[in-house]
């Protein structure tokens, strides 16, 4: 029984070797992103990281995030370790709490995933939009996963998880919200999409954020509107949008819960 | 010496004892129920390359069970049930230590998860101590 290879010149030599090794994986997701794997990539990104300008910027597509969860989630950095260093540069806990609390959401979905393990699939709850859920189509379109629906904000997003397996989270968010409420796919469709290619992908923080945004693990719904998009985005992809004088997110909230859902309730 | 096992959701050796030999094993079977594709893939193994690890291709209980030492193996503990499947496994043939991963915050007694408000309160006050 012989190890795998572990020297190689080039990236696109390890590509080679790994695409001839896993022609099952390689047939799910050709693709290889720019991110790099390992610790030295890891530190270099913690050591850039401004921990005192995440929460004022962090829903901000260019805001200041850490980019480190496909690196806290394959345990290369412990979050321990990346709190430490953060209040180490913040100089204490209290001024980068925002930024604290967000590592804890992590913390948080996995003692969940202790108590549920497969359980992560099911619908914690019921939806809190008026519908069931067989309301909600079992496969996600085709248009979405190709990065084709004509909208330039969910096609950039598609496009970017598929080249990269990394999204901003409001990106995230803004995407999962259009999948389950506004083309009503069910979201163990979109959260089985998501980790093929999140490098950050599990099934805890991946399935159970899908279940926030879907309301089967939250009080209710979540959406957005164009507003907001491009509030967060500099309004970088409604300006060249093929869609932008027919655009769905273009509405009040109280008018789009009124079309989107069966009661009112969304926010 | 023990037989470490490094799995997907531990990549560093330093969680591990050092005196050891560290081991990560590519399981088409997880592959395909994790629907990991190349991207992930390559940067699994980008990182397994700085790392004194040796990388095998196949199920992951029958290589183990080929390289485990007479000291037995250690790993990490995970919540993935498909890794722990596993740990289950190996315990029936082997001697297995299973490490606690570093701990984010120690939270005493019964933990509400209904929320994660309910636990933020119960967390907060120490995390930003």
């Amino acid at each position: 029984m012989e190890p795998l290879k572990k020297q190689f010149s080039s990236r696109p030599e390890l590509a080679a070797y790994l695409q001839q090794q896993f022609p099952a994986a390689t047939e799910r997701d050709p693709e290889i992103s720019p991110w790099r794997g390992g610790l030295a990539e890891a530190l270099r990104k913690l050591a850039e990281f401004k921990p005192q300008r995440y929460a004022a910027t962090r829903n901000h597509l260019d805001g200041q995030v850490s980019g480190l969860s496909p690196y806290i989630r394959h345990g290369i950095l412990s979050l321990a370790a990346v709190k430490t260093q953060a209040v180490a540069v913040a100089g204490s806990a209290q001024v980068i709490a925002k930024f604290i609390s967000e590592l804890a959401w992590r913390d948080y979905w996995q003692r969940l995933y202790v108590q549920w393990g497969t359980g992560v699939w099911l619908d914690r709850e019921e939806y809190k939009t008026g519908w069931s859920p067989s309301d909600y189509a079992a496969e996600l379109p085709a248009d979405i996963q190709e990065g084709r629906t004509g909208l330039g904000c969910m096609d950039f997003f598609s496009r970017e998880l598929r080249s990269t397996g990394y999204l901003h989270n409001h990106a995230r968010m803004w995407l999962a919200a259009y999948v389950v409420h506004w083309r009503r796919v069910q979201w163990q469709a979109g959260a089985r999409w998501f980790l093929v290619h999140l490098l950050d992908g599990d099934a805890a923080s991946n399935n159970l954020s899908w279940q926030w945004v879907a309301s089967t693990f939250s009080h209710k719904p979540y959406i957005f509107n164009r507003e907001n998009l491009e509030k967060f985005t500099s309004g970088r992809f409604c300006q060249d949008c093929h869609s932008k004088t027919q655009c769905p997110f273009e509405a009040t909230y109280p008018d789009l819960s009124a079309r989107l859902f069966q009661i009112g309730g969304a926010a | 010496m023990k037989l470490a096992w490094m799995h997907p959701d531990c990549l560093n050796t330093d969680w591990l004892p050092p005196d050891s030999r560290a081991v990560f094993v590519f399981d088409d079977d997880y592959l395909a129920a994790s629907g990991w594709g190349l991207k992930r893939i390559m940067f699994v193994y980008e990182t397994l390359l700085e790392l004194p690890v040796e990388i095998y291709r196949g199920p992951t209980v029958d290589i183990l069970a080929q390289l485990a030492a007479v000291d037995g193996i250690v790993t990490v503990d995970t919540p993935d049930p498909w890794l722990q499947a596993r740990i289950t496994e190996l315990r029936g043939r082997f001697a297995v230590d299973v490490i606690p991963p570093p701990a984010f915050v120690e939270l005493k007694g019964t933990v509400n998860l209904q929320r994660f408000s309910r636990y933020w309160n119960k967390a907060e006050a120490k995390l930003l101590a």
